[in-house]
């Protein structure tokens, strides 16, 4: 459901939260990004930190300087210019994958299922190779970044190169750091090893956080990329990522950020194309 | 420079964290009861521990304690505070006040047993403990392995560095003002402000969340503090969240998890998340946990009990800003 009117819902006595909708629709997303856009250039008082999610926008205040009311009424007349945002500023990049890697097969093994890739492409009627195919034809945008530090949620552009698979029925307890997975709507990385659910597609030949940044690319938080980022996953060969891992454990790895303006308008409209 | 004899369960170098990076998934880690080490900090002459997620400077490191402290033995000279819990703290074998300053000379051994009322206790030291700023704190986070000694909990054979400090002899015997309580009124009873999804819940559901004994279970940390009882009844959801969010009760499209949220996965065991805290997440979450209680419940052992209590958010922010206001205060008088 999109809410006709965004929802102001307080999380205790620390956070606002702005929320569009509750399901899983990228339109939510735009509007998020749109209303942190918004909020950072207003630079409203009080306001610590904006946390974008799915479908709304986190707000942590400070106490001493504002108050749940007083900032829902400094965001009122913000909504009606983030309801159909018509351009975001979103960076472009790049992230080459090892598709149907050795690491992702063990734990198939170790845990006794199916090969996730192997299962993701039964889910979808699809080829191993359709698969990695589908799943690199389509820039991703990622909806938000959280749950551990530097994981985020990715979700397909191109609706018609959507696959999708359920999550394992029982977590893993370890998934190793770099993994590149998928489940329900969203593609999602293991930045670090973790347990997890998703389903395996292949691992990832650079870091996304590096709690020391060695690499330019990282800003002090060590998390690569943020909401509202697009990226274009690529395949790797074997010798290919251990190359690209190289340089990247060197910290000389570029990772050839785009910073570009994405036209959400010209997009929604390529999805309301019969065909499409 | 203090040297570590033994560990103890879980004793981690902590301040009043790190706030303004949960948006890239890292909470702010810190003190789980920021009250009781900026008590300490006030009593050796530190710079105040603010609230959790706070734009204020975190203070001075000092030590949080998990059920059972460590051994340490001091090299230099000191002004230590213990606030938090109860862990029988001895000075060379004889019994340490808490809730005052303590001078402690170069040699003496601070020793503490298992707790006897609480389950953190603290730990400050005039100077802070020095360790490298990691994003503008000391706090230890632990899942994360980072801040504090190399992002983990000390170990025997550890030495930590101190911070500089003047005026020793002059801080020992200090006590609190009495307008700060050294203990909450009613260590079991926590106030929560209801939401972001309390309406999945069925007046039943609520009624259940407010009116039962709460049972803390073992599996609690400062990731997360499981609670043990009846189930919590859910309304039936609506196609399209079934469609988007999952099969179970509880599931709900991804959203943020605030610090002292409770989340109750398939309707039973909620978890209240504590100051590292997972920053998203797809289910439920019935109320939040006041910050100025985010203290008690980290205070609490495994196995006891707890009630809630439901107020109204301008109420608790108004409860933030007092308790926030009367350190400020009694920091300001102490110092003049």
């Amino acid at each position: 459901m999109i809410y006709d009117e965004p929802v102001f819902r307080p999380l205790g006595d620390r956070y606002l939260a702005v929320e569009f909708g509750d399901e899983a629709n990228l339109l939510l997303n735009f509007r998020v990004i749109a209303l942190q856009e918004a909020l950072e250039a207003e630079a409203i008082d009080g306001v610590i930190e904006l946390i974008p999610s799915l479908r709304e926008l986190g707000i942590v205040f400070d106490f001493d300087r504002t108050s749940h009311r007083r900032l829902e009424n400094a965001i009122k007349p913000l909504l009606p210019h983030v309801r159909d945002p018509k351009s975001l500023r979103s960076r472009h990049v790049r992230l080459p994958v090892w598709y149907d890697d050795p690491w992702s097969a063990e734990i198939a093994r170790r845990y006794k299922v199916e090969k996730n890739i192997d299962f993701i492409a039964r889910c979808n009627n699809l080829t191993i190779e359709q698969v990695i195919e589908t799943h690199t034809a389509s820039d991703y945008w990622i909806v938000c970044v959280g749950f551990t530090p530097g994981c985020y949620f990715s979700r397909v552009l191109d609706p018609s190169k959507w696959i999708t698979a359920p999550k394992y029925k029982v977590p893993r307890s370890y998934t190793p750091a770099r993994c590149l997975a998928l489940a329900g709507f969203s593609t999602g990385p293991y930045p670090v090893a973790s347990p997890g659910g998703y389903q395996l597609l292949g691992r990832l030949a650079v870091n996304l956080y590096e709690p020391i940044p060695r690499n330019k690319d990282f800003p002090e938080d060590g998390v690569l990329l943020r909401a509202g980022d697009r990226l274009r996953y690529y395949s790797v060969s074997p010798l290919e990522y251990d190359e690209i891992w190289e340089s990247v454990q060197r910290g000389t790895y570029d990772y050839g950020f785009r910073d570009e303006v994405f036209d959400v308008a010209d997009y929604l409209a390529t999805l309301d194309k019969p065909g499409a | 420079m203090i040297e570590v004899i033994q560990g103890g369960i879980q004793t981690t170098i902590q301040d009043g964290g790190r706030p303004g990076h949960l948006s890239r998934g890292i909470p702010p880690a810190g003190a789980q009861d920021y009250y009781a080490l900026a008590l300490g900090n006030l009593l050796v002459g530190n710079d105040l521990t603010p609230p959790p997620l706070s734009v204020e400077p975190p203070g001075h490191a000092g030590l949080e304690m998990l059920l059972r402290g460590p051994t340490l033995r001091f090299t230099t000279d000191a002004a230590i505070a213990l606030t938090g819990a109860d862990m029988a703290p001895t000075l060379d074998g004889k019994p340490v006040p808490m809730l005052e300053a303590v001078l402690v000379r170069a040699g003496q051994v601070l020793a503490f047993g298992y707790v006897k009322r609480g389950a953190r206790g603290y730990l400050a030291i005039a100077g802070g403990i020095d360790v490298p700023l990691y994003l503008k704190s000391r706090a230890t986070y632990i899942r994360g392995s980072q801040g504090g000694l190399e992002g983990r909990a000390l170990k025997a054979g550890d030495r930590l560095k101190l911070g500089a400090s003047a005026a020793l002899t002059k801080m020992a015997g200090r006590r609190l003002p009495s307008a700060l309580a050294p203990w909450p009124d009613e260590p079991n009873t926590i106030r929560v402000v209801l939401g972001p999804q309390d309406f999945m819940f069925t007046p039943k559901g609520i009624e259940t969340f407010l009116a039962v004994d709460w049972k803390l279970s073992p599996v609690s940390d400062r990731m997360g503090m499981r609670l043990i009882g009846p189930k919590l009844d859910l309304f039936e959801r609506p196609a399209h969240l079934v469609r988007d969010a999952g099969s179970g009760p509880a599931d709900i499209v991804d959203d943020v998890i605030p610090v002292g949220g409770i989340q109750v996965p398939g309707g039973i065991e909620p978890i209240v998340m504590g100051v590292e805290n997972p920053t998203a997440g797809g289910y439920a979450k019935i109320a939040t946990v006041i910050s100025s209680d985010l203290g008690k419940i980290g205070q609490l052992t495994p196995g006891s009990s707890l009630r809630f209590r439901a107020i109204e958010a301008a109420d608790a922010a108004d409860i933030a800003r007092r308790q926030w206001a009367a350190l400020k205060r009694a920091a300001k008088e102490m110092r003049s």
